[in-house]
């Protein structure tokens, strides 16, 4: 199981140095790729230092930007099943996904995080693909963001997307506990333990700074001093905050 | 009144948005345009705005001042739309969208108005010379998310207290806080949901009318969630109590324990208090079924005479009403619709009735 946290280059409390994450036992970054040399350098800093980089594309920012290492992970679009700014049907979702598997071949793409808890939009997504683009090949994973979910809560929601086809791993690309509710701990298990299990892929907290959102938490403070979340989550680590 | 069967008036665009400006006259905006009738809706007459933008606020003491927004920034108009100006450019220092605007009835010179972008950005600006300068109240800066601004309304009476209701939206997003500021936007107490990231139920507050010593607040709950509430305090905000709970909808993954998954997901598009008697309130409803609440299939609106203890459906079902204003001055209220802007009279009120925000 690889266990990333979500960053962002561009944002100053968000941007964590390799040797501070290799210290708190991370082995993975999730960012936002977008085109300007501080995104490009920290992506190059990241694959140099042997983490796994997945770099959302295709939505936000973004503007069509892919970083130029092929080991990198491309997660394409970002929670297109809400109902809200991101919002695309299954269908339309499915011609962005082909486009870019189509266009960046070598790289591994993996769904957007799929936020609904509403597996069908999934179900519907991989129709689309399959009907409308019968060449290419299905996402090397499906990715959910399970906010809001206790351990068990993320179990069938694991289960039902993996239900869906059998074959394709679920991976959490996000997923956020605040410290004192007890849920860090055995979220994290849930997540990363191999008998209990339900994301045996990959998963990332969101996020690393407080400065990354400000309302939600985070493990950091705008100091990049560690706060409850992060002595809690990267102590479950066996990490140093 | 309950015997009473909404007219559809001479409009019969779909309306997205209708106000009530001083003296009675009606403007609604439509998909569009932005149309204003002087005579309860017999007749219809364009309003001319700048291009690309939509209607932002009424002044609320004088029926030829207009705002819109969009295009290049806020705009401002003294003579119904003969002619704008720009009142606030938009610029990677200020803000690249439109969020909302608030203007004081207690002192229309005393404006509030949230801007957002680039990126993840919200900044919240007050005017106190009616748009010639405008003071930074506050600013936030989030990652890969959203920003909606569902409420910025100032009280009618004292021009220092403004409420809001913003949220970053994401996947993380599950509601938003109402805040006050009685300090005219210096600072900032969470009166509804303070902690909304730890109480999804609460959702996002919508719609809040104010009436005399009491508040009721409209809130949708996320779609995941599916429904609404109605909540009222008695005592400025301090406490909260549901008098109109919808708790349908949602999604496989996000259904409450207090949720029923073969109930439609009703939402909230319109909440008006009688300015004179704070019991008579109604409640514009839109209704959806399936996730996401893209059609609606149903809709109305609701009366409560005793302060929401109990509710009666108002007339006919007009379907979803995507908004909701009660004219004091020809004692009427007026939905907005698919079907078009409907209208019905209602019982005496006081005084102009202080609505959710425009």
């Amino acid at each position: 199981v690889t266990v990333g946290i979500n960053v962002d280059p561009d944002n100053p409390g968000g941007r964590p140095t390799p040797e501070r994450l290799l210290a708190a036992q991370f082995e993975g970054v999730r960012l936002t790729a977008r085109d300007n040399p501080q995104n490009r350098q920290y992506v190059a800093d990241m694959v140099t230092a042997g983490f796994q980089v997945v770099a959302i594309v295709g939505t936000g920012d973004n503007a069509g930007f892919v970083p130029p290492h092929p080991e990198v992970v491309l997660q394409i679009f970002n929670e297109p099943d809400l109902d809200g700014p991101t919002a695309l049907e299954p269908a339309a979702y499915a011609d962005v996904f082909a486009t870019f598997r189509a266009t960046f071949p070598l790289y591994d793409c993996w769904t957007a995080g799929f936020a609904s808890g509403q597996p069908a939009y999934y179900e519907q997504f991989l129709a689309a693909l399959s009907d409308e683009h019968p060449d290419i090949n299905w996402p090397n994973a499906v990715a959910i963001h399970p906010y809001g979910q206790s351990p068990d809560g993320l179990r069938a929601l694991a289960e039902a997307y993996w239900n869906v086809t059998g074959s394709i791993p679920v991976v959490a690309t996000e997923w956020f506990h605040s410290a004192g509710q007890g849920l860090i701990w055995p979220f994290q298990d849930a997540l990363a333990n191999p008998n209990a299990g339900v994301c045996t892929v990959w998963n990332s907290f969101f996020p690393w700074g407080i400065s990354m959102t400000p309302e939600l938490g985070g493990l950091v403070d705008p100091s990049q001093e560690c706060i409850a979340e992060g002595f809690e989550l990267i102590s479950a680590l066996d990490g140093v905050c | 009144v309950l015997s009473q069967d909404w007219e559809l008036t001479s409009l019969t665009q779909p309306v997205r948005k209708v106000v009530v400006v001083p003296g009675g006259s009606v403007l609604a905006s439509t998909d569009q345009q932005l149309l204003r009738t002087d005579d309860s809706g017999l007749t219809w007459s364009p309003v001319t705005l700048p291009p690309a933008t939509a209607l932002a606020g009424v002044d609320p003491a004088d029926a030829g001042i207009l705002y819109a927004a969009g295009g290049a920034g806020v705009y401002r108009t003294d003579d119904p739309g003969a002619t704008w100006r720009v009142i606030l450019h938009y610029s990677p220092q200020v803000g690249t969208d439109f969020g909302r605007l608030a203007i004081s009835a207690a002192d229309d010179n005393r404006l509030y108005v949230a801007l957002t972008g680039p990126a993840s950005l919200i900044r919240l600006m007050r005017s106190d010379d009616a748009g010639v300068t405008w003071q930074p109240l506050q600013a936030s800066q989030s990652s890969r998310c959203a920003w909606t601004i569902p409420l910025l309304q100032a009280d009618s009476t004292q021009p220092d207290q403004v409420f809001q209701s913003a949220a970053c939206l994401a996947g993380r997003t599950f509601g938003a806080s109402l805040k006050q500021s009685t300090d005219a936007g210096a600072s900032w107490l969470a009166l509804f949901n303070p902690e909304p990231y730890q109480t999804p139920a609460l959702g996002y507050p919508s719609h809040l009318a104010i009436g005399p010593g009491r508040y009721y607040l409209a809130s949708n709950r996320d779609a995941r969630l599916g429904g609404s509430g109605v909540f009222r305090s008695d005592d400025d905000g301090t406490t909260w109590n549901e008098v109109l709970a919808h708790h349908g909808g949602g999604t496989p993954g996000y259904r409450q324990a207090d949720q029923d998954p073969d109930a439609p997901n009703v939402r909230i598009g319109g909440l008006v208090v009688d300015s004179a008697n704070a019991d008579l309130v109604y409640v514009g409803l839109q209704v959806y079924r399936g996730y996401p609440p893209v059609q609606m299939v149903g809709g109305g609106v609701l009366i409560s005479a005793d302060g929401g203890a109990s509710w009666k459906t108002l007339g006919q079902d007009l379907g979803g009403i995507s908004d909701l204003v009660l004219s004091a001055e020809n004692q009427r209220l007026y939905a907005a619709t698919d079907q078009g802007l409907w209208s019905l009279a209602v019982p005496s009120t006081g005084a102009a009735a202080r609505q959710s925000p425009r």
